[in-house]
């Protein structure tokens, strides 16, 4: 690896088709992301068949424009000097947890590039990508931090020691948070993805007008959500004359607090200098809201990241795969794709 | 001019190693699931044997099915990534013309037919282009073959079995070999996959006359839409809130 240490990293592992190029884990040289939301709005949800026909169209061109964007043509080489080295060091790839035929194609993408280029494959968790996805702004932060990672899938809380080592506080039960939201909106009848809608929502609820429960969880960083969606579902059968702002408000209530609580605890826990929020959910803006003011009072920095960086992106795969690189190596060319990886701290 | 070639429509993942002579150099296996796990290791290692590295590559060829959805992306996607990184151009082939091309010329009509699973095969009727790839249940196919022989006879008189190939035709074997009288002729189990080197040969030749394309035009041929609508709806029946 040369000292720019430039990692292209590939994102195809459910809905967003994405490349970026990204410098010693740290900075962002180009991100491309290329949402297919709108080719399943009208299922209410990812249809993992087309999720894959449309990776397969779209990673080439997106890889292509992630490379233009460091200055660099398709076959990885200097605009300006075309017959010059490559300009990439490593590719990496999101090898799960996702949609074993969306991952697929990422995976046989960069490690076709590896091959091409002579350049080592490094197979990266997306869960650990979305731990520096906060990071990736905000070089400056300083370890250890609480990363949060909320999204339509995943519900974690993770300590970030150093870039590279991390350990898993807390999980979801049952649902996680994303989940709950999409479930929600859908049995009041609104659109997807749900966790906007509500959000939008509740802006005009009485967020104090339904008391939901917040669930307790035999492991004191773990969170349970499915409690709260049946009782969502029996309070508007009991109540039919509730409006679903009120309803929205009063979820996305219960809903955050338990996400703050138990981030701060966590936070405390492990003598955390910030908190991080990470993954889809952190696009709620009543979550970044008292996540900031929550951690403010207690003389902590919390880091929010951009709606680009919580939603699903590849410079944040690079940046875990850059990591990765340097702890523990590439990862063979025998790699599959694990639809059910989970985070379970790195050694 | 050198082309690697991949195959992972159905039930084989295969590289191959072509020029102008011949081919050059194949590794085959039979990986079950596990296409994306052994493509990859399979065209290092074709490389190692005929001692060229990747960068000394002037083509990438790629079988683009009927076939298996996960296999076809799998050897899609490498395709287009060897292809777009080297700054290549892409050679593509059907499933079912790479079968034809693996028979030996003389043996009668051939008929290939690729398993598609879900009750489903795909094939080429003879003397057809392959624009024309039939898909359907394998007695939608027997009922095909009994019109050909009846036509055949009608027009000939005196016909020979055809042939048929591919893991389609073997599978259904009992059905298909009762459909039409002269009973078909069965290929064997060498021609259940589409035989790579056969591919890289037909590459070879389409390079010659210069039928490639820009890898970012390159998609799999599915054959069958994605059936959205039906995931959907069992999704939804499992979210049902008691
Ligand atoms: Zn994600």
């Amino acid at each position: 690896m040369t000292d720019r240490g430039r990692v292209l990293g590939i994102e195809t592992s459910c809905d967003e088709t994405a490349a970026a190029v990204v410098e010693r884990g740290r900075t962002v040289v180009s991100s491309i992301v290329s949402s297919q939301v709108d080719l399943h709005a009208r299922y209410g949800g990812v249809v993992p068949e087309l999720a894959g026909r449309a990776h397969i169209e779209l990673t080439l061109p997106v890889v292509t424009d992630a490379l233009a964007g460091a200055g660099l043509d398709r076959r990885g080489r200097s605009f300006t000097d075309p017959d010059g080295p490559i300009g990439i060091d490593a590719v990496a790839a999101t090898i799960g947890p996702g949609l074993i035929g969306a991952l697929l194609v990422g995976v046989s993408t960069a490690k076709a590039l590896a091959l091409a280029w002579d350049v080592p494959f490094v197979g990266v968790n997306h869960l650990e990508g979305h731990l520096y996805a906060a990071m990736l702004e905000a070089p400056e932060a300083e370890l250890p931090v609480v990363v949060l990672l909320a999204s339509g899938g995943h519900t974690l809380l993770v300590a970030l020691d150093a870039p590279g080592s991390y350990r898993v506080l807390g999980a979801t039960v049952d649902d996680a948070a994303g989940e709950a939201f999409d479930k929600v909106a859908r049995y009041l009848g609104l659109g997807y993805p749900g966790g906007p809608e509500i959000d939008r929502l509740a802006v005009s609820g009485d967020a104090a007008l339904i008391r939901f429960p917040r669930a307790s969880t035999a492991g004191v960083f773990d969170f349970s959500f499915s409690g709260l969606k049946t009782a969502v579902v029996s309070y508007v059968r009991a109540h039919p004359e509730v409006t679903n702002a009120d309803v929205a408000a009063s979820f996305q209530e219960a809903v955050v607090d338990v996400l703050v609580a138990r981030t701060v605890a966590a936070a405390e826990e492990i003598g955390a200098r910030g908190a991080c929020l990470a993954g889809g959910v952190a696009a709620n803006s009543l979550l970044r809201a008292r996540f900031a003011e929550s951690f403010a009072a207690r003389g902590l920095v919390s880091y929010l990241p951009s709606h680009a960086m919580c939603t699903d992106n590849a410079a944040m795969i690079a940046a875990a795969g850059y990591f990765q690189l340097q702890r523990s190596g590439p990862t063979p060319l025998d790699a599959g794709a694990v639809p059910d990886l989970q985070l379970r701290g790195s050694k | 001019m050198r082309i690697l070639a991949i195959e992972t429509a159905t039930i084989e993942v295969g590289v191959a190693l072509a020029d102008e002579t011949g081919p050059l150099a194949s590794v085959t296996a039979r990986p079950g699931r596990r296409q994306a796990e052994t493509l990859h290791p399979a065209i290092a290692d074709a490389c190692r044997i005929a001692r060229i590295t990747p960068a000394e590559l002037d083509a990438i060829a790629v079988d683009i099915g009927p076939g298996l959805f996960t296999g076809l992306r799998v050897g899609v996607a490498a395709a287009k990534a060897l292809a777009g990184g080297l700054g290549l151009p892409v050679v593509t082939a059907m499933s079912l013309e790479v079968l034809i091309a693996a028979c030996p010329s003389g043996l009668g009509e051939v008929i290939p037919v690729v398993d598609m699973r879900r009750g489903e095969v795909a094939w080429l009727m003879p003397r057809s282009p392959a624009s024309t790839v039939r898909v359907g249940t394998p007695a939608e196919l027997a009922a095909e073959l009994a019109e050909l022989a009846r036509e055949s006879a009608a027009a000939a008189g005196n016909v020979g079995p055809v042939l048929l190939v591919g893991d389609g035709a073997l599978r259904h074997r009992e059905l298909l070999g009762a459909s039409s009288a002269p009973a078909p002729v069965f290929g064997g189990i060498e021609l259940a996959a589409p035989p790579v080197s056969s591919l890289a040969v037909l590459a070879i030749a389409a390079m010659t006359d210069g039928r490639f394309c820009d890898p970012a035009a390159v998609c799999p041929f599915y054959g069958r839409e994605a059936d959205a609508r039906i995931n959907w709806s069992s999704r939804q029946g499992r979210e049902t809130v008691s």
